[in-house]
């Protein structure tokens, strides 16, 4: 289990614009395992999608780059890579589905040619054996009736099936990480289950890496083994999934958790964390969450914390100095 | 990567099953098509054209350039179905040769004209910035010319013959497919399915020929359809004034110009091939409409 697939250190991917420097993602440090799920977690423009396509080098160059850090893939650098050979080993060895399973199909092919398309282009398939293949690979998601199935176009399948189509597509050539964009943002809470659970039990099967990224505690709960949160760019808490929902420790993870609705119990008002995000260039000094953060001190307001070590956990607030 | 169950089809089963699907989609697709009786005339129109083109030889009872000076201006009778020219050259003949340069004309100026227009529009629409801003700039320029002036100047350039007229067409005729792809490709790019074409480690090449071009299709070939008659309809214009096909070969705007003299006395030379043309861009605009109907999937019913 410990073998480290994916080692990210110190990544910063900033972006450009006429007059401003924007850092999206700001030194961030994270390793994924064999096997593993790593959850990334946070609000909207915390950095969590950047980071993810600065590992697939998919950022459009300018505005974005990459100002500093390194990706190790299997101790290879893929800031060093050619696009060439990130061209092999995305699909390939790294994979990533989104969010929108109802438009990342190809309207005008049918499923099984999507499916083959992969295989024939990274492991040289012919296309019968890709084919063969592509239908191993939908009964492997749970698709029914896949021999059908593979010659049907994506409007003839439903939302959760487009999804269980990409995953399929994405694993085809099984892949060493999975990356997943919010998978389940899209579709409704039934499906989301579904979904969830196929990709726990494949990633099982298979041994894939899996970095589940979301803004769901939900999600987060029921598939990570470790989490970090992110929040302006910046980690603000790692750690394995059990400390994180039991014994939270940063102000701004306390926050989150609390605004999770509860099914059992009295009905409280929901808790907010008061105000919004802020732009990530527009606090230069200091503890990125000082505006919002209910237990600011002095030291918050000028003195950004370093991660401290905590047990399992590390947490980047000066509380536990 | 244990207990996976590995499902272990026979080859034979494989290849029926591919076959069965290409078998199926196949006749789903004419089924479809032909169900739409615009479509059957359509398609009628164009194969009566493309067998009377092919087999014209056969088919016309004289030569082409066969001179019968005692005979000249008769109107249709037995021997002459269509009555004959000021040459006394059979004008049903004539007509009948004359599909084979329409043919031709349409098939290669299209082609032609289809494959620059997409190449060029794909790449200024996929890629953007400086390349699409001199592309369209050009596309811009050849457009400000009206289309007649234009296929004139390239054949007064080139001198009038026949692979001079079918230049001379596609290359004013380029710049629709240009503007029709590249607006495609400007939406389409941008589409999720793109992305998860490049995230699955696709190169542009294959994205823009494999992922986006069969997505704009349907547009093309509607554009294709009516692009064919437009471009019969340009040399037509060419030859009627002169300056496409060269006599003694018969096209149908030559036939139509040199009727126009005796329009009293020997209507037929003229109109029959008028309405010959009509027929002909008719036949394709028909088949160019149920064919778009039938080749989106998102209208299966």
């Amino acid at each position: 289990m410990d073998q480290e697939i994916l080692k990210v250190n110190n990544l910063k991917t900033y972006f450009f614009t006429e007059d401003e420097e924007i850092p999206a993602v700001d030194g961030v440090s994270f390793s994924i395992s064999k096997g593993e799920t790593l959850g990334i977690v946070g609000e909207s423009g915390s950095g969590k999608s950047v980071t993810a396509l600065s590992i697939m080098r998919l950022l459009p160059v300018p505005p974005a780059k990459i100002v500093d850090g390194q990706i190790l893939f299997r101790d290879e650098d893929l800031l060093k890579k050619s696009e060439d050979e990130m061209r092999n080993i995305r699909g390939n060895r790294i994979s990533m589905i989104f969010q929108e399973p109802m438009t990342s199909l190809n309207p005008v092919f049918t499923i099984g040619r999507q499916i083959s398309e992969t295989l024939i282009l990274h492991q040289g398939m012919n296309n019968k054996e890709a084919i063969e293949k592509s239908i191993e690979m939908l009964k492997l998601v749970k698709i029914p009736l896949p021999e059908k199935r593979v010659r049907e176009y994506p409007h003839q399948l439903s939302g959760g099936m487009r999804q269980r189509v990409m995953i399929a597509m994405a694993l085809a050539c099984r892949p060493e990480i999975l990356i997943a964009d919010e998978p389940t943002t899209a579709l409704d809470v039934t499906i989301q289950a579904q979904i969830l659970e196929l990709i726990k039990e494949l990633q099982e099967q298979l041994g894939t890496a899996v970095m589940m990224i979301t803004h769901d505690l939900g999600v987060i709960a029921e598939v990570s083994d470790n989490v970090m949160v992110m929040y302006c760019g910046r980690a603000l808490e790692y750690s394995d999934v059990e400390t994180l929902f039991n014994n939270p420790k940063h102000p701004y993870t306390i926050g989150l958790l609390k605004s999770v609705p509860k099914l059992k119990g009295r009905r409280e008002k929901l808790h907010a964390i008061k105000g919004i995000v802020p732009m990530p260039n527009e606090i230069t000094s200091g503890c990125r969450f000082k505006t919002r953060c209910e237990q600011k001190t002095l030291i918050c307001e000028n003195k950004e914390p370093p991660f401290i070590k905590l047990g399992k956990s590390l947490v980047r607030c000066w509380k536990y100095q | 990567m244990t207990n996976i169950r590995v499902i272990k089809m026979g080859e034979k089963e494989i290849t029926k099953a591919i076959e069965e699907n290409q078998k199926d989609s196949f006749q789903d697709f004419v089924r479809r098509l032909f169900k739409n009786k615009a479509a059957l005339a359509g398609f009628t129109i164009i194969m009566i054209l493309i067998i009377v083109a092919i087999f014209a030889p056969l088919i016309a009872p004289y030569e082409y350039d066969a001179q019968n000076l005692k005979f000249f201006l008769r109107p249709p009778s037995k021997e002459h179905l269509l009555g004959t020219d000021e040459f006394g050259r059979d004008v049903f003949s004539r007509i009948v040769y004359g599909s084979r340069i329409s043919l031709q004309i349409g098939f290669i100026a299209v082609g032609i004209s289809l494959l620059i227009g997409t190449i060029l529009g794909a790449l200024a629409g996929y890629y953007g910035g400086v390349i699409d801003y001199v592309i369209t700039g050009i596309t811009d320029i050849a457009l400000s010319f009206p289309t007649i002036l234009l296929a004139i100047a390239f054949v007064a350039a080139l001198g009038p013959s026949l692979v001079n007229v079918m230049i001379a067409v596609a290359l004013v005729s380029w710049c629709g497919y240009c503007r029709l792809v590249r607006a495609e490709f400007l939406s389409l790019r941008e589409q999720e399915f793109v992305e998860a074409a490049v995230v699955l480690g696709m190169d542009d090449k294959r994205i823009i020929f494999n992922h986006i071009l069969p997505n704009s299709a349907a547009p093309i070939i509607v554009m294709t359809t009516l692009e064919f008659p437009k471009a019969i309809i340009v040399e037509s214009t060419l030859s009627f004034l002169g300056i496409g096909v060269q006599p003694p070969t018969p096209s149908w705007g030559s036939i139509l110009s040199s009727g126009k003299f005796f329009l009293y006395e020997a209507p037929w030379i003229s109109i029959v091939p008028g309405f010959m043309i009509m027929i002909v861009v008719m036949g394709f605009n028909l088949f160019g409409d149920a064919l778009r109907d039938v080749l989106d999937p998102r209208l299966k019913e």
